[in-house]
């Protein structure tokens, strides 16, 4: 959830965040999405009265970022933190009124190269990608 | 069941259930906690019934390997989000606690708002977000690594796994009860029994000796948990492992009054079939099923039909004991009644092996008890759980019993722990006891058929009378009576100086009567008393009819016409029979075993009539009577007293009834082995073997050897096959002799006849080398098969003591019948005889044959000149017989002047061969003589001339 330009942070392999509200003083991103997803056993169904009954296996918390148009600069930053195994997104959560950190694998992305024809520029994109927990909110 | 909660049970069918799973063990001193992140999926289950052991399973995937052998606590958890209220404690600093403020739990802050040890006086809520049940200890079994996964499967059972090894000996001492039996297996497999001081069924029986070891203490292959299956029998229970505090534990059935609808259970697979029970009959069955015993509620089976529990070849339930244990397994499962059942469950996980509980569908509610339970844990939950029919039996009752110590017994024992099966039909009656009995074994095979017949009968009363049925034609085997009370003393009325008769009091007796109510005589025209039975007789139906006294007849009456009584026969007991008190009594006793009829006095009469106990029992003896029963029914009384004790033993009728004897006991055996073969038979009458026969067959390793022992051997057959093995009977192998009174043949061979006849005929192809002596041998004929009989003395003699005579069929003749020999050779040194006629009679006269050969030089003429030769007849003819010419020898006088030089060897006979020579020689002396005459008649008359 927004509350400032910190609200969504990327910890780089040195232990430092990107803060992609913030980087450099411009914001990389232009929408966030918080999504909470709630994952469900196969043994949901309804049972012998009809109700449905089921486990859940948990909520697990998901983030899709739509950037900007980066620069080249900016994608050399970002893509390799992206195309990481796993990313640790911090961000603000409201269910627990605070700051919470959560391991992600992110989903696939796709950078697109407008105006290849013609002479008024070749700029990126903006593209979005989900950051998912890999683990239930506790 | 499971500890849980409301809440718990209410969330476990929710929509959106939280659950965890939490393994925690101990490894190198360290705890280790394995939750969800570490555990792929968990799977407990069982599968139980009753009457056995059942043996929990754990099957864990898990991303973390445990080591085998390590002991692990599993539980399981449901999120359950709840607080609950823990005012004035002590709190911990691992604990989260809350205070409730406008309906929202505000956390306290150690540090903060209280310190560790605090008492905090306000409302304060503990937090707990899973709930969780313990399935308990698992032992980790076996662990497999799967390489796709980088996981481990990993295979754990409760502590029943300590009783999957061989039993062994547990060092006790027997008898033992069965819950000390049971403690005893605990404490040798590191378990705590947790019945150790409950009481469950059969707790108290014992067990007689050791059933699961060999006599030598060696494995028969039973594990432990074999054992504890049968005791889960015994006790009629389930034996398990107690998940709470991990004991074993002999478990029943119980009733957690727990209901479940709809809502637990899934909408596929769920069947809820017929209802099993109640049960109302328990059968333990051995020897294939086919030796049962049972014990039954009747009216449940009236009321429900017959549901039976059928317990088969248990060892400790094996022995004749058996049926002892029936009650208290009966107490256990009689009723016992559930719904098969086989449905899946998104979830209940609190019910226990062995817990009943209602499952309610619509209107219908099912009582069920969980016997087989699966929980699939992963990321969700399932619950497997079935509960079958139990493999139904049916007993053919009527060829089982309740007991096998009833008379009629027919069982067969297999103890497997000796190897021993035993098979016994035995049929007792009131007199006979028949037993039919085969034993084997590894090495022997054994059958006997014994039947002991008591062949008495007996009867005895408070009341002074009794009948007995079907008595033999006898005498009484043994008669008791004595007084029970000092009111009806067996005894004369006499008179005393203060007891007088009177109309009212007279002398009764002191009579024993057997009354044949079988037989009946004609009494016509006496004075009748009610001792008696009477009867009229129907001629035309051959029939009596009893009189009955005060209806057909008044007592003392004259009863004219052909009536009847019983057969009677009255025995006077010889003296009184007084009482004092219940030590103080006399007492009759007839024993006709040993011929014993006396009385043992304990009381005397004072002078005043009244009765004193004497100082020392006095014992009179008297002759022993004559009581002769004959066969019938018999009503024995003790004549007028109605309160005293009576015992009578008769003999029965019986199938030994050319013995007089009480008892007879026959009895066969065959004891058989790998080399041995041992048949006998018994007879055995009271207490004397009467004969016995034993045939032992018995083949050694080395040599064959059969041996008969019998007071008397028959073989009576046809035909005897190889009874002369290589037509030999070796009498000197073992000091054999045959032995008889005429016939006689000694170990070493040597026949002996005295006055022995043969009669028949002897044939051999050769008869030589043997003496035959005796004094006659006759009535028969000696011949050859060739007419042709050669009797050869070449190495033998005929001796000079013997005299052979032949006779002809008159038996008086001396001749050898010529026409029927036609050679009849004679080479023998002397033949002495009356007459001899044959066609040649040759003197052997071979260089060959004799020695010291010299030219005779004696004068012939001389000897003959000297010689007289006399007229006489033999002793043995009449004077008148033609007289014989001969010389006499009369070797003492010599006046018969016989010469000596033709006279045999003895001295008794002539040399008719030296006589002729003599003669001969004296024709060649007279020949020489006349030639010389002659010469010198030649000369003479020469000279005439």
């Amino acid at each position: 959830m927004y509350i400032d330009i910190n609200s969504i942070q990327i910890k780089k392999p040195n232990g430092t965040y990107v803060s992609l509200g913030n980087y450099n003083g411009k914001c990389l991103i232009v929408e966030a999405k918080y999504g909470y997803n709630k994952l469900w056993a196969s043994d949901s169904g309804r049972n012998l009265a009809g109700v449905m009954t089921g486990t859940l296996i948990g909520v697990f918390p998901k983030i899709i970022v739509q950037f900007k148009k980066l620069s080249k600069a900016e994608l050399e930053k970002i893509v390799p933190i992206l195309d990481a195994q796993n990313q640790v997104v911090r961000y603000y959560d409201p269910y627990k009124k605070d700051y919470v950190e959560m391991t992600t694998y992110t989903g696939d992305y796709e950078v697109t190269n407008k105006g290849m024809v013609g002479t008024r520029g070749r700029k990126n994109d903006g593209f979005s990608i989900s950051f998912i927990s890999i683990r239930k909110r506790s | 069941m499971k500890a849980h909660t409301s809440d718990y049970k209410d969330k476990i069918k929710e929509f959106g259930k939280q659950i965890t799973s939490k393994i925690t063990y101990e490894l190198e001193g360290e705890t280790i906690e394995l939750g969800a992140e570490e555990l792929n999926s968990i799977t407990p289950h069982y599968e139980g019934s009753i009457l056995k052991s059942v043996m929990k399973q754990l099957d864990i995937d898990s991303n973390v390997d445990i080591p085998l052998g390590t002991i692990l606590n599993y539980q399981f958890g449901l999120f359950v989000d709840r607080y609950t209220e823990t005012t004035d404690e002590t709190y911990q600093a691992d604990i989260e606690y809350y205070v409730l403020e406008d309906d929202e739990f505000v956390l306290l802050v150690v540090g903060t708002d209280y310190e560790v040890g605090d008492e905090i006086e306000d409302t304060v809520y503990n937090y707990q977000d899973y709930e969780y049940l313990n399935f308990g200890n698992y032992v980790v079994y076996s662990s497999e690594k799967k390489e796709d996964t980088n996981s481990y499967n990993i295979i754990c059972y409760d502590k029943m796994l300590y009783s999957m090894v061989d039993y062994e000996d547990i060092q006790i001492t027997y008898p033992i009860t069965i819950r000390n039996y049971i403690s005893a297996i605990c404490n040798h497999l590191g378990l705590t029994f947790k019945n150790e001081n409950s009481e469950f069924a059969n707790w108290n029986r014992q067990i007689q000796s050791e059933l699961y070891l060999d006599n030598g203490g060696n494995s028969l292959n039973y594990k432990f948990r074999d054992v504890l299956d049968e005791l889960a029998q015994v006790t009629a229970s389930t034996i398990c492992i107690n998940e709470e505090d991990d004991e074993l534990e002999i478990r029943y059935i119980t009733d957690t009054y727990d209901t479940i609808d709809e809502e637990y259970l899934k909408n596929i697979n769920v069947k809820f079939g017929e209802q099993y029970g109640p049960i109302n009959s328990i059968v333990l069955s051995r020897s294939g099923e086919s030796d049962n015993v049972y014990l039954q509620d009747a009216q449940s089976i009236t009321d429900n039909g017959l549901c039976e529990i059928k317990i088969i070849d248990n060892q400790i339930m094996n022995w004749n004991d058996r049926s002892d244990y029936l009650p208290d397994i009966l107490a256990k499962l009689d009723g016992l009644q559930y719904y098969i059942n086989d449905y899946n469950s998104p979830g209940i996980t609190y019910y226990n092996l062995c817990d009943r509980y209602n499952v309610s569908i619509g209107e219908n509610t099912y009582s069920c008890v969980m016997f087989n339970n699966e929980l699939d844990i992963t990321q969700g939950l399932e619950e497997l759980v079935h509960t079958d029919l139990p493999e139904e039996t049916e007993t053919d009752y009527s060829k089982a019993d309740k007991t096998d110590r009833k008379i009629n017994q027919t069982y067969l024992v297999v103890d497997k722990q000796n190897q021993v099966i035993s098979s016994v039909i035995n049929n007792v009656s009131e007199q006979n006891n028949k037993i039919s009995q085969i034993t084997q074994t590894v090495d022997e095979l054994n059958s006997k058929i014994q039947d002991i017949a008591d062949i008495t009968i007996s009867g005895e009363s408070e009341y002074g009378t009794f009948e007995l049925d079907n008595i033999n034609e006898s005498e009484p085997i043994m008669i008791k009576v004595r007084p029970l009370n000092g009111l009806n003393n067996i005894s004369y009325l006499y008179p005393r100086s203060n007891l007088y008769p009177s109309s009212s009091l007279y002398m009764p007796n002191r009579k024993i009567r057997f009354a044949n109510i079988t037989k009946y005589e004609l009494t016509t025209d006496k004075t009748y008393n009610s001792f008696n039975k009477y009867y009229s007789y129907d001629s035309v139906n051959d029939e009596y009819t009893l009189l009955i006294a005060g209806t057909d007849y008044i007592i003392g009456n004259k009863i004219t016409g052909s009536i009847y009584q019983n057969q009677i026969i009255d025995y006077e007991i010889p003296d009184d029979l007084l009482y004092y008190d219940g030590t103080h009594y006399d007492e009759f006793y007839l024993d006709y075993d040993s011929q014993t009829c006396q009385i043992i006095k304990k009381c005397e009469y004072n002078s005043d009539g009244t009765i004193s106990p004497l100082a020392n029992e006095i014992t009179n003896t008297y002759t022993y009577p004559t009581i002769p029963l004959s066969d019938g029914d018999y009503e024995i009384t003790l004549l007028g007293y109605s309160n005293a004790y009576l015992f009578v033993r008769l003999m029965a009728s019986n199938i030994y009834t050319s013995q007089f004897a009480t008892r007879v006991e026959m009895s066969s055996a065959i004891q058989q082995s790998a080399n041995e073969i041992n048949l006998r038979v018994d007879e055995k009458v009271d207490e004397e073997d009467f004969t016995h026969a034993n045939i032992v067959l018995k083949i050694n390793d080395d040599t064959s050897q059969a041996q008969i022992h019998a007071d008397k051997v028959d073989i009576d057959a046809t035909d005897v096959f190889n009874i002369l093995a290589g037509n030999t009977i070796n009498l000197t192998s073992n000091n054999i002799a045959i032995d008889s009174t005429h016939f006689k043949v000694t170990k070493q061979g040597n026949l002996t006849c005295s006055n022995a006849n043969v009669s028949g005929s002897i044939t051999a192809s050769s008869i030589s080398g043997s003496t035959i002596s005796g004094s006659t041998i006759s009535g028969g004929t000696i011949k050859s098969n060739n007419n042709y009989l050669t009797i050869n003395l070449a190495n033998g003699e005929i001796d000079s003591y013997s005299t052979i005579n032949f006779y002809n069929q008159l038996g008086s003749s001396t001749e050898i019948n010529g026409p029927t020999i036609d050679t009849f050779n004679v080479n023998a040194h002397n033949i002495t005889t009356t007459s001899i006629t044959a066609q040649h009679y040759n003197q052997g006269s071979l260089e060959s044959i004799k020695k010291n050969i010299n030219l005779c030089n004696k004068n012939g003429l001389n000897i003959i000149n000297n010689s007289d030769i006399y007229e006489f007849n033999y002793k043995t003819e009449s004077n008148n017989e033609k007289k014989h010419i001969g010389l006499i020898i009369n070797d003492a006088e010599k006046k018969y002047n016989t010469p000596k030089e033709i006279l045999t060897e003895t001295g008794t006979g002539i040399d008719l061969y030296s006589m002729i020579s003599i003669s001969w020689k004296a024709i060649q002396e007279q020949q020489k003589t006349i030639d010389n005459l002659l010469e010198r008649i030649e000369k003479l008359e020469r000279n005439d001339k």
